[in-house]
């Protein structure tokens, strides 16, 4: 009965799936949604073949979750895998039924799935994953879950068995005292540059005894190779590392991981841990260290988060920005191009966060300058005040209410190269008008 | 003239980009020729009540807070003699709760809080969360913001609120009796984030106003300045939430 009551619910969800995905272009959690009511054993069902390894932490899920999926695919596994749009419970159903198949002999299969923070707990139920790694935990959209340290409850209630190995971004020190018994595996930088935190970035006090942490080294906001000196709570064992960043150019970078050479078309601080985290799930899926390096070296940046487009005779960069140091890491990039434009969308729908105060914790003074700044997203007017008061001049300000206004204002500005930086509703609103009138040729949702 | 503002614990209360407040006086001191120095102040450093002009206390999580609360035992005397004595103080959100009586723990446990201002917290069943329009009946203003609390605010008598809430939707201090924030003598508590100063310029020149006026003991005229942005931003919000 239970057998029966899952095929059906795998019928029904492969079904409304393809109605939903091909005729209405729309919607996917709704397929997922319903396989669950018709039958809550369902996820169990379709995954009891698969491994499976939930990608979770504030910045780098997607990235991550593309890069691991790349080397598994290249290795010949296949691999069931969701986008950053269906990375809550409903949306993930919907990836591992609607991609359900008798497995054939000898096929092995991997799930590599991406995970919003609060969802762990709620997909944990009925799934147990080999594997949950956490990618870092900075401040983000605390208007949904209040705090980071209450973000870090959340991940650790969904850790409900002890046969669930956790990777770890070590460097983390919000992740340095994870509170289960689980096998911990971490990540890291063996580098040394002594230098001290900024004032304003959040987790860089001492998670036990309260006293501001040391650092060895700092790769970028609060992470690095951290230690108290009061209580001598330190950074953990680190398994998996990078060992020195060789170059980072404005499209690529060459890092050494485990002493090996690695050249990436993927750069930032920030992408340097989402190499090596990809690496470090990799290594522990059981495929060789020389394997996993080859077949990075072949990695094409994913669309949309990073991509290139021609408008008009410009050359447009688009960057997904979401928090803070994701924000300040894009204008690091920005700044390496001083005879750029800058688009600046933000919005405050759910899902950019409906707080627009994080804001006021990027570093705009970082690039301050006489370029053109064109402003757009329904908060446009508080980003406008943002600048303002980081040292722009405003008569360099351009205001656009609508995307095909801002299309036509890019084409305009003198810069050849230009940067836009859009909160998430503004991007895939930007994209769907990209893709409508023939700039891009896929719509990445 | 010169002003000096004070940044308690910048490193630590630091969560909703309240730091911007800072930014913003600055800003608007400097736009009309007015000095600004501002002095950071945290864990093991002196609080010299004479210094200053502006005393800024932003929020935290509570983590921070509670590394904040251990310290701020050594400070308490000194910044309740810089209250009492008119000076200028703003504190947002966690330095707001900070500056009254006690915060109740849901479990009931007190936090003792600076005892400075006639209020306290006791903590919440749900987050508070979302835009805010408040009204200040006395200057006849409206001002908008962010709130993001667990903790419910009541005032006592020897205090007033700096608002109340009048869009329709909305929490305050703590959803029940509609007021929003706190005023007494030169010091005003609000749970409004944004940064709360980056859509309310009448709010931010009364501040520096009130600063100058105390420290040079005249009346006080700001230069008028160019706010068409922070106009339009907090036109945005009230359009939004309220005249429906």
């Amino acid at each position: 009965m239970e057998n029966v009551r899952n095929i059906i619910a795998i019928g029904v969800t492969k079904v409304v799936a393809i109605i939903t995905k091909n005729i209405m272009k729309r919607g996917t959690s709704l397929p997922g949604m319903i396989g669950l009511k018709i039958s809550p054993n369902i996820l169990k069902y379709v995954c009891r073949n698969m491994d499976i390894v939930f990608i979770t932490g504030t910045n780098g899920k997607t990235t991550t979750t593309s890069l691991v999926t790349k080397v598994l695919e290249m290795d010949g596994i296949v691999v069931v895998t969701n986008g950053s749009g269906a990375n809550m419970l409903n949306g993930i159903a919907t990836t591992l039924i609607y991609n359900y198949k008798l497995i054939k002999k000898d096929e092995k299969r991997i799930g590599v799935i991406e995970i919003d923070e609060a969802n762990v707990r709620l997909v944990t139920k009925y799934i147990t994953p080999k594997m949950i790694v956490v990618t870092n935990l900075f401040r983000d959209q605390l208007d949904r879950y209040g705090e980071v340290y209450t973000t870090l409850k959340i991940i650790e209630e969904g850790i409900n068995k002890k046969e669930i190995k956790l990777l770890l971004n070590g460097d983390d020190p919000m992740l340095g005292n994870v509170d289960v018994e689980n096998e911990k595996i971490y990540f890291g930088f063996d580098m040394k540059n002594d230098t001290k935190a900024k004032v304003n970035i959040g987790g860089k006090f001492c998670t036990i005894c309260k006293n501001e942490y040391s650092y060895k080294f700092i790769s970028y906001n609060h992470l690095g190779d951290y230690y108290c000196d009061k209580c001598g709570h330190k950074r953990p064992m680190i398994k998996y590392s990078i060992n020195e960043v060789v170059e980072m150019t404005e499209n690529e970078m060459t890092i050494k991981i485990e002493n090996e050479l690695l050249n990436i078309t993927l750069t930032g601080m920030y992408n340097s841990y989402n190499v090596l985290c990809a690496y470090g799930i990799c290594r522990e899926l059981g495929i060789k260290k020389e394997k996993i390096l080859e077949y990075l070296e072949g990695y094409v940046e994913i669309k949309g988060r990073h991509e290139t487009i021609k408008i008009g005779n410009k050359d447009v960069v688009v960057i997904l920005v979401k928090n803070p140091a994701g924000y300040n890491e894009a204008l690091m990039t920005v700044k390496r191009n001083e005879n750029s434009a800058i688009v600046l969308l933000l919005n405050d729908d759910y899902v950019d966060s409906r707080d627009i105060s994080w804001i006021w914790d990027v570093d705009f003074e970082e690039i301050v300058s006489d370029r053109t700044v064109l402003i757009g997203g329904k908060r446009k007017y508080d980003m406008a005040v943002r600048l303002k008061i980081a040292g722009f001049n405003r008569k360099n300000f351009i205001f656009a209410s609508t995307n095909s206004e801002l299309i036509e204002k890019i084409k305009k500005c003198r810069e050849e190269k230009v940067y836009i930086l859009a909160t998430y509703t503004a991007m895939t609103s930007l994209r769907k008008y990209l893709f409508n009138n023939k700039y891009i040729t896929t719509y990445w949702e | 003239m010169e002003i000096n503002i004070c940044h308690l614990y910048p490193d630590l209360l630091n969560t909703y980009g309240d730091l911007g407040n800072v930014l913003i006086l600055k800003y608007r001191c400097e736009k009309r020729g007015i000095k600004v120095n501002i002095t950071n102040v945290s864990l093991n450093d002196e609080f010299e009540e004479e210094k200053y002009d502006i005393v800024f206390f932003g929020g935290g999580q509570d983590y921070e807070q509670s590394i904040v609360s251990e310290d701020l035992e050594l400070k308490k005397d000194k910044i309740k003699s810089y209250v009492e004595n008119n000076k200028v103080f703003l504190a947002i959100c966690g330095g707001y709760q900070l500056l009254g009586n006690y915060y109740e723990k849901s479990c009931g446990e007190k936090i003792k809080g600076l005892e400075i201002l006639d209020l306290y917290t006791k903590s919440g069943k749900k987050r508070f969360i979302g835009n805010i329009v408040i009204e200040d009946t006395r200057n006849n203003v409206k001002y908008v913001g962010f709130e993001n609390h667990f903790g419910k605010t009541y005032l006592g008598d020897k205090v007033e609120p700096l608002g109340k809430v009048v869009s329709n939707v909305g929490y305050g201090n703590n959803g029940e009796d509609g007021y929003e924030g706190v005023v007494y003598k030169n010091t005003i508590g609000t749970y409004l984030h944004g940064s709360g100063l980056s859509k309310n310029p009448i709010l931010a020149d009364r501040i520096i106003k009130n600063a100058l006026a105390e420290k040079y003991n005249k009346e006080i005229t700001l230069k008028r300045l160019d706010d068409e942005y922070e106009i339009l931003a907090k036109e945005y919000i009230i359009n939004k939430l309220v005249n429906k």
